[in-house]
C-alpha cells in the first residue's frame, strides 16, 4: 500500500502529498503522523497539498482532524499550497480553515510556524 | 407545404420551416386562408398603392412617425407596396418569415418604438377593410369579404408576432452584450502593494457573479503571493443573504489559500443587514475604509506607514479618538 512519507526537519514535520488522496491513504497519513509525533514532539506540522487537485469533504475532515489531534499533542499545523479549484470547492461545501493555519507555500507555513512561536 | 430552407439567422431568433409552420398552426392559418387571399390578390394588390398613400398622409400628421418618413416617402412607398404585395400573396413560409423579420429589424435599428409600428400596422387593416368593403365582392356578397378579411387578419398578426419578436430578440441581444461589458468590469484585482491585493466590490453580487470574483481573485492570490487581501464593499448597494455568503466564502477561501482577508467599507446599512441575517462574524476582519485596511495590511506584511507631517494630513476619526485617549 502506498504511505505519503513523513520528514522531520529540526521540530517541525514535513509532509508533501504528492497525489490525489483517497480515504485509505489520509487515513494512514493521519496515523503516520501522530505516530511520529509520539516518537518525538514536534512543534510544527507542515501538510504541503499543492499538487493535489482533488479533495473531498472526507480528506478535508480528516486533514482538519489531523491538525486538531497533532494540537492535542503539541503541534501547530500548516496546510501550505491549497490550489484555488481546490479551495472554491471547499467553501463551496461551507468547509472552514479551524483548527489549522494555512498558507501559500512551504516557505510561508514555516514562517507562520515561526511567528506562532515568537508569540507564545 | 413550404419549402424546406435552411434556418434563418436572426440572433437568437430561429425562423425555420418547422417554426413557421408552429406560429401558422397557433394562429390557425390554414391552406385555405391561404388560398382565400390569393384569390383576391389582384384586387388587393391593386389597392396597394392607394393603401400606401393614405399610410404615408396619417404618419405624416404625427411628429413621432413624421421624423422617420421625411424625405424618403417616395422611396417607402415603393418598399412598403412591396410589403403590403407579399401580405397579400397568401403564401406564408420562411422567405415571407424572414422579410417581415428584416423589416423588423430595419424597424428596431432606426428605433421606431412597437407602439407606432402597431398603430401603422393597424392602419392597414383600416384600409384594406374598408376597400374590401367598398368592393365589388363586399357589396354582392359580404359574408365572403368578411371571411377574406379574417384570412387577412390572420397574415396581419402572423407578421405582428414575427416583427415583436425580433424586436424583444433585438433588446435581449443588447442586454447581454451590456452584461457581458459590465461583467469584464466587475472584478478587478488590483495589486497595491507586493503581497498586498485591493479587490474593489462595485454593484450587485449574484451567484454567477461571486462565482466570477472568486476566480479572478484565487488565482491572483496564488500568483502574486499575496499576504492580505483587502475587499472593499464601498460600492455595494445592498447586502442581502445570498450577497453575504459569496462574500464570506470568498474571504474563508482567501484564508484557506493561506492569505489574510480584510473586509473594509461596511456602511452602517450593510453592519445592520449582516448582524440581522444573524450572521457569523467573528471570523471576519473589517476596517473602516479602505485607507484603514491598506494600513493594516501593509503593517501585517512587515511595513509601517509613517506620516511625515502631521499637521498637512487629515488624521482620521479612530486616529483621533486614539490620539485624544
Amino acid at each position: 500500500m502506498n504511505r505519503i512519507p513523513v520528514l522531520r526537519a529540526r521540530d517541525v514535520l514535513l509532509v508533501s502529498v504528492q497525489t490525489d488522496l483517497d480515504d485509505q491513504l489520509v487515513q494512514s497519513l493521519q496515523e503516520d503522523v501522530l505516530a511520529t509525533l509520539d516518537k518525538r514532539p514536534a512543534r510544527g506540522v507542515v501538510i504541503d497539498v499543492s499538487s493535489v487537485s482533488v479533495v473531498d469533504t472526507f480528506t478535508a475532515r480528516a486533514i482538519a482532524q489531523t491538525a486538531q489531534m497533532a494540537q492535542l499533542m503539541g503541534a501547530s499545523t500548516v496546510v501550505s499550497g491549497l490550489q484555488p479549484a481546490v479551495v472554491m470547492t471547499l467553501t463551496e461545501m461551507g468547509f472552514t480553515a479551524r483548527g489549522f493555519m494555512t498558507a501559500l507555500d512551504i516557505d510561508g507555513a514555516l514562517d507562520a510556524l515561526e511567528e506562532q512561536h515568537g508569540r507564545a | 407545404m413550404p419549402p424546406i430552407a435552411p434556418p434563418v439567422p436572426a440572433g437568437g431568433l430561429s425562423l425555420d420551416a418547422s417554426e413557421v409552420e408552429r406560429r401558422k398552426a397557433f394562429l390557425s392559418i390554414t391552406a385555405e386562408d391561404e388560398r382565400r387571399i390569393a384569390g383576391h390578390t389582384e384586387f388587393l394588390s391593386a389597392a396597394a398603392r392607394k393603401i400606401a398613400d393614405r399610410f404615408y398622409e396619417h404618419l405624416g400628421r404625427f411628429p413621432e412617425t413624421a421624423g422617420f418618413v421625411q424625405g424618403r416617402v417616395e422611396q417607402l412607398k415603393r418598399t412598403q407596396a412591396a410589403y403590403f404585395q407579399q401580405l397579400v400573396e397568401g403564401r406564408i413560409d420562411t422567405a415571407y418569415a424572414e422579410v417581415r423579420a428584416h423589416v423588423g429589424r430595419v424597424h428596431e435599428r432606426i428605433g421606431l418604438a412597437p407602439k407606432w409600428y402597431l398603430g401603422a400596422f393597424h392602419l392597414y387593416a383600416q384600409e384594406a377593410a374598408g376597400l374590401l368593403k367598398a368592393s365589388e365582392l363586399g357589396q354582392k356578397d359580404p359574408h365572403a369579404a368578411w371571411d377574406v378579411m379574417l384570412s387577412l387578419l390572420k397574415s396581419i398578426f402572423f407578421d405582428v408576432g414575427v416583427t415583436i419578436d425580433v424586436y424583444i430578440d433585438a433588446l435581449l441581444r443588447t442586454t447581454k452584450a451590456q452584461e457581458e461589458a459590465l461583467r469584464e468590469l466587475s472584478a478587478p484585482v488590483i495589486e497595491v502593494w507586493d503581497q498586498v491585493l485591493v479587490l474593489p466590490l462595485v454593484g450587485t453580487m449574484d451567484t454567477r457573479r461571486a462565482q466570477e470574483v472568486s476566480e479572478s481573485l484565487l488565482p491572483a492570490v496564488v500568483e502574486k503571493r499575496a499576504r492580505v487581501v483587502i475587499i472593499d464593499i464601498t460600492g455595494l448597494p445592498v447586502m442581502d443573504t445570498s450577497t453575504a455568503h459569496h462574500l464570506f466564502n470568498a474571504a474563508r477561501a482567501v484564508e484557506l489559500l493561506g492569505a489574510t482577508t480584510i473586509i473594509t467599507g461596511v456602511r452602517p446599512a450593510i453592519a445592520q443587514t449582516i448582524v440581522g441575517l444573524g450572521l457569523e462574524t467573528s471570523a471576519l476582519r473589517t476596517q473602516a475604509r479602505l485607507a484603514d485596511g491598506l494600513r493594516v495590511a501593509l503593517e501585517m506584511t512587515g511595513r509601517t506607514v509613517i506620516e511625515r507631517d502631521r499637521r498637512a494630513k487629515p488624521v482620521s476619526a479612530p486616529a483621533r479618538a486614539e490620539q485624544e485617549a
